[in-house]
């Protein structure tokens, strides 16, 4: 009888100790700082299937980690922020969820779009349009307009620019403004197999608006396609009106270059032409000697934050944390005005980035710079080109930068 | 005739080791005369044993001199005859006439053991799933494997749906699954697991983390092997089942064994269909808006059916000089599975997205004991495979989850619901080879050595995606090979028993690889590797209820063809993935004692530790996925049984498993998380009552009741963030009713799973059928 009472005590040991185990803290203290000024989308380090939005108090010091805190995303996301609201666009749900950007942060809602995710705008009816389409077979994108309040969908239409199905051609944008009555939308055209085409010269598709109707096509010859893919940033608009693109041309955001420079093209408020007379050649210049732009993000008072590459020598090396990832950017400031170039002193050569991994504030510039084992914000000032290592981020990308409100 | 089918699954110890000379033949019957099929014969000094045939008759290989022969059988009282066996001479006719006993339960423990408990008693970490338990319920494998401790099922639905094995926290090709010691890894979805009705199976082997060198394959994490009936008999056994959601499901399994003349002919078929439209809770979007968490409308599944047939007709000879068995087997296998939604994408559902696969094999088995020398035991087969799997997505329309329809756009170009039009065919070609031997040296010593190897040749092609296909389109080659051998040892009375073993894997791949470049021109891939793994298993016996088990092995993993080149769709080719190493140890116990003649308990325990060398994991990036190496993770689990019998009226069964599984790479900001979306704690209990002859009704009745638990798990690293996603705490109960008669002719059962209509995710919103109902009806009859 007395083995029979060990075993049995054993056996209800075991049970009871799994289920102690079991019951292991489940519930972590939300790591929030009261009133949190700034919120970080951020990769943790090895994820690239999961993000997470942290919020802290400083940016310029200390460490910014995930670990045990912050709201998980469901994937590896995109972010964008208009109005006070941060988009997280998820590609693995094909869906997005509003933020408002105030701490703690809370979700509004989470809206879906269709197919994979290529560039967002907003209007002046502030309304977000959106253009999806399917990234890996040639057919027409489409755009949705989207209440920025209640996140619901208005309308769509189809865009069927630069359209060859038998050729295996279709377009992906790389920036959206609207602009009075017309909407300007950069694309690069490219195979099924994502391969640009058709690559020495820049090309713009104007669409009536409210309407959406096609209006016409324009392209210039003095540069190559606008913007890059995964961001919005093809096409900028400044103050006064004015929109500016940019061709990077280059093997490391993604396309093979074509004899033309790297460059920034203009269009005049008012205008549906690319300014003839208007041309920054970014590659050739004195303070950049063949370098080419990866990104720009413009800062106000005419001025552009640039991300310039300064080893083109690999596809696609330009685009954050990928296996072929390459620590060859650093920062200069372009006047668009002026079209001085201005390198910036202060930060390491670093990766490049997907979507929008500004901060403007105060007029100061806040940027994320990794070089895959280490990342840090650094802080941007446009008007002396300088720039300062702030705080230290435990993640292989910063996704993005927001400023939150008071409550 | 008096026939008891437990009998048939005793073992007898020490059957190769006769000193043979001359042949006692011999007949056992009831006291009515009847054949007694299954009695046992055992010569007590020389320990040589026979199993009486249908006939009841029997032939027993004896030395000379007095003998001492015992016969028995469950439900009889022993005999004991002496018998004097002289050269030359053909010893009389032996007639035999047992008398019927009333403790059929103390023979049986005296006796014997089945075959099963004598496995259970080996000193791998095994278990042992009889399947005959689970034969008259409607159940398929995959079910009564999601019952066996450190064993996690997740299916992503109904019948037929994708599914995911975990044993000990290893994973899908992490763990083999063998058909009759035939491994499966190319067969297909259509012989997949979740086919087979439980009554077509004999027996379930799990190997946990350290497997045996005939169960040859580069098993990481174990191997299940599912055992059919091979037994020399002539038996029938078909079953249909009807169910919930228009579920359909029979099968048949026969077989024809000539006594005299060794000749057999066997089948084995089932049919399964589903309509899977059960309701599950999804978001439903409204003007582009999804509902928040938690804010979910139940509709109907409206394009998820299943459906999978098979057939197989083998014959050859059982029981010859030549050949125990030698069998040549033919199979055809087909499923077809409706794509409803994905993972996370329940607001999006599909309407056309189909999967088609289809196989054909053919086998030819050989078993031999005593082959040329007494003592020398050989195993040997040859499988050729043609599977072929067709993945189809080209409906331009767009569905909703009503059934209701727009479509994309008039454009061909436009078609595919999910990511770009595809209609992509995989047609492979398999040939599988085993050779194995067992050489007992002494009572006490065994050699074996094992030598396997497995071709593989696969080509895609996709009529719509001739301009990605440039690469995958070459065919793929991939050959495996594994030689193993094994050292057995037993002392001390055989108490205790310890196996070493070595394992030699061989690997190449022959392949033509798509850059993700695309300036790049696709490339070839063409490596061979080599690696050495070893281990060793021992138990001891503390006494006749109480056993110690401690098993290690280093095993290696190749990573499959799909790891490596990708699908060429949505996967990603990783031409750097490494092989994966585990470190795998086991050390548990098992206790099988009785308290009286009534009262029975098994209480089992192990505890696993699993250290992964550049585990396989599937990651998901911005547009497609890809197998990556993740440097260092480590498992540390514990599953414990318990198990109560009562009269042979009651069982009451209980199990429970934790596992906790880290990431130990310092370089991860998840150094020290669990990994994502692996369940962590999680068991089932058992109720089980028989009623002989009930409500004055021939026959018997059961009644079992039977519930699963799951405990909450996150769908991402456990310890980043703090606002997570998980994957809630589930409780399920299932009631099942089996009525048999005629000892076990007739058999039916009604069961009702998920009772209470429980929400149940195994995958992260893709929610399982709610309450069901199961009408089986089975024939069992063997016989002449």
């Amino acid at each position: 009888m007395k083995k029979l009472n060990f075993t049995f005590l054993s056996a209800l040991c075991t049970v009871v100790a799994l289920f102690l185990m079991s019951c292991e803290k489940n519930e972590v203290d939300p790591n929030i700082p009261e009133g949190a000024k700034f919120a970080l989308a951020l990769s943790p380090y090895g994820t690239e299937s999961l993000d997470v939005i942290v919020e802290t108090d400083n940016i310029m010091e200390g460490v910014i980690s995930a670990v045990g805190n912050g709201i998980e995303q469901n994937g590896y996301n995109g972010y964008i922020s208009y109005n006070n609201t941060l988009f997280s666009a998820s590609f693995t749900s094909r869906s997005i969820k509003a933020y408002d950007l105030k701490s703690p942060l809370t979700s509004r809602g989470e809206f879906a779009f269709e197919d994979e995710l290529g560039v967002t705008t907003t209007t002046d009816e502030n309304t977000l349009l959106l253009i999806s389409g399917r990234r890996d077979a040639t057919s027409a994108k489409k755009i949705t307009s989207f209440d920025m309040n209640t996140l619901e969908k208005l309308d769509d239409f189809s865009l069927p620019i630069d359209l060859e199905e038998d050729n295996d051609l279709s377009a992906w944008p790389t920036g959206m403004i609207q602009r009075g009555n017309y909407l300007f939308v950069s694309y690069f055209q490219r195979t099924s197999q994502f391969y640009p085409v058709d690559t020495d010269k820049a090309k713009v598709a104007v669409f009536s608006y409210p309407e959406m109707e096609f209006e016409k096509q324009i392209t210039d010859e003095r540069t190559g396609t606008l913007g890059i893919y995964g961001n919005n940033n093809g096409l900028i608009e400044t103050k006064n009106g004015d929109i500016y693109a940019y061709s990077s041309n280059s093997y490391a955001s993604g396309v093979a270059p074509s004899g033309n420079p790297s460059a920034i093209l203009r269009i005049k408020n008012g205008e549906t032409d690319f300014d003839p007379a208007y041309i920054i050649d970014f590659e050739n210049n004195s303070a950049t000697q063949g370098q080419k732009i990866n990104f720009m993000h413009y800062v106000g008072n005419n001025k552009v934050i640039v991300r310039k590459i300064v080893d083109d020598s690999e596809l696609y090396s330009a685009f954050g944390n990928s296996e072929n990832a390459k620590a060859i950017c650093e920062f200069a400031v372009v006047d668009l005005v002026t079209k001085e170039i201005k390198n910036v002193s202060g930060a390491p050569k670093h990766w490049g980035q997907l979507m929008t991994p500004v901060l403007v504030k105060e007029g100061k510039a806040f940027m994320a710079v990794s070089n895959g084992e280490e990342t840090f914000v650094y802080q941007i000032d446009p008007e002396t080109a300088t720039a300062v290592k702030g705080a230290k981020v435990e993640g292989l990308e910063l996704k993005g930068i927001y400023s939150l409100s008071a409550n | 005739m008096k026939f008891n089918f437990t009998i048939l699954l005793f073992l007898f110890l020490g059957l190769s080791n006769a000193w043979a000379e001359e042949t006692l033949k011999g007949g056992v019957f009831d006291e009515k005369g009847e054949p007694i099929i299954g009695a046992t014969i055992l010569a007590v000094e020389s320990k040589v044993g026979a199993i009486s045939d249908v006939n009841g008759e029997f032939s027993l290989k004896l030395g000379e001199g007095t003998q001492i022969i015992k016969i028995q059988s469950v439900g009889f009282q022993s005999e004991t005859r002496q018998i004097t066996i002289s050269a030359n001479i053909n010893p009389p006719y032996l007639k035999v006439t047992l008398k019927e006993s009333s403790e059929e339960l103390d023979e049986l423990v005296v006796y014997g053991k089945s075959l099963a408990e004598e496995n259970r008693e080996k000193a791998y970490s095994i278990a042992v799933v009889e399947s005959k338990k689970y034969a008259n319920v409607s159940v398929n494998l995959n079910q009564v494997l999601n019952t066996v401790p450190g064993i996690n099922i997740r299916e992503d639905g109904g019948l037929g749906s994708s599914f995911n094995l975990s044993l000990n926290g290893l994973t899908g090709r992490q763990v083999r699954v063998f058909i009759d010691g035939v491994p499966m890894d190319y067969f297909g979805s259509a012989l997949g697991l979740n086919n087979y009705s439980a009554n077509l199976i004999e027996n379930i082997e799990v190997y946990k983390g350290v497997v045996p060198i005939d169960l040859s394959a580069d098993a990481l994490g174990g191997a299940i092997n599912v055992v059919t009936n091979r037994k020399p008999m002539s038996f029938l056994d078909a079953s249909y089942s009807i169910g919930s959601f228009n579920t359909h499901r029979a099968s048949l399994n026969a077989q024809w064994y000539n006594p005299k003349s060794g000749f057999t002919v066997r089948t084995m078929s089932f049919y399964n269909y589903s309509d899977n439209n059960y309701k599950a809770g999804v978001r439903i979007t409204e003007n582009g808006v999804i509902p928040p968490e938690g804010e979910t409308t139940e509709v109907e599944r409206f394009h998820d059916a299943y459906e999978s047939s098979m057939g197989q007709v083998s014959f050859g000879v059982l029981e010859r000089a030549y050949a125990d068995e030698l069998m040549l087997g033919f199979w055809y296998a087909q499923n077809y599975k409706e794509i409803q939604n994905f993972a996370q994408l329940d607001y999006l559902p599909f309407g056309q997205i189909n999967r088609k696969e289809k196989n054909y094999l053919t086998t030819l088995n050989y078993v031999k004991k005593d082959l040329l020398v007494k003592g020398l035991n050989t195993k040997a087969f040859i499988v050729y495979a043609q599977p072929q799997i067709i993945n189809n997505d080209t409906s331009s329309r767009k569905y909703d989850w009503y059934g209701n329809y727009t479509y994309r756009g008039a454009e061909d170009s436009d078609k595919g619901e999910y990511k770009g039009k595809k209609y992509l065919t995989t047609t492979s070609k398999n040939l599988l080879a085993n050779v194995s031997l067992q050489y007992a040296i002494d009572p006490k010593q065994q050699v074996a050595a094992n030598f396997s190897t497995n071709w593989l040749k696969r080509i895609n092609e996709d009529p719509y995606r001739d301009l990605y296909s440039e690469a995958f389109s070459e065919p793929q080659f991939v050959h495996k090979s594994v030689i193993g051998l094994s050292y057995q040892l037993k002392l001390f009375k055989e108490k205790l028993s310890t196996t070493l073993f070595t394992k030699n894997y061989f690997f190449s791949i022959q392949a033509t690889n798509m850059p993700e470049n695309y300036l790049d021109e696709p490339f070839p891939v063409d490596f061979s590797l080599d690696r050495f793994g070893f281990g060793m298993a021992t138990s001891y016996k503390l006494s006749n209820d109480l056993q110690l088990k401690i098993s290690l092995e280093q095993a290696t993993r190749f990573p499959e063809p799909e790891e490596i080149l990708g699908d060429g769709l949505l996967l990603v080719s990783n031409t750097g993935l490494q092989p994966e190493i585990s470190t795998n140890a086991n050390l548990g116990f098992r206790m099988n004692k009785r308290f009286g003649a009534k009262h029975k308990l098994i209480v089992e325990g192990n505890q696993f530790y699993r250290g992964s060398k550049d585990f396989i994991r599937k990651v998901a990036r911005t547009f497609n996925s890809q197998f990556q190496n993740e440097s260092n993770v480590s498992t540390l689990g514990w599953e414990g049984s318990v198990n109560y019998e009562f009269n042979n009226w009651l069982t009451l069964g209980a199990n429970l498993t934790y596992q906790d599984i880290r990431s130990r790479d310092k370089d991860k900001s998840y150094y020290g998380s669990r990994i994502p979306n692996t369940p962590i704690l999680f068991g089932n209990m058992l109720v089980n009552v028989v009623a002989k002859k009930p409500f004055q009704l021939p026959g018997q009745l059961g009644v079992s009741y039977t519930s699963n638990f799951g405990e909450r798990y996150y769908l991402n690293w456990s310890e980043l963030a703090n606002d997570k996603i998980d994957i809630p705490r589930q409780y399920v109960h299932n009631l099942q009713l089996i009525y048999s008669n005629k000892d076990g002719r007739y058999n039916t059962s009604f069961s009702i799973n998920n009772i209470f209509d429980a929400k149940v995710f195994d995958n992260y919103r893709l929610q399982k059928p709610g309450r069901s109902f199961d009408l089986k009806l089975r024939y069992f009859l063997v016989k002449q």
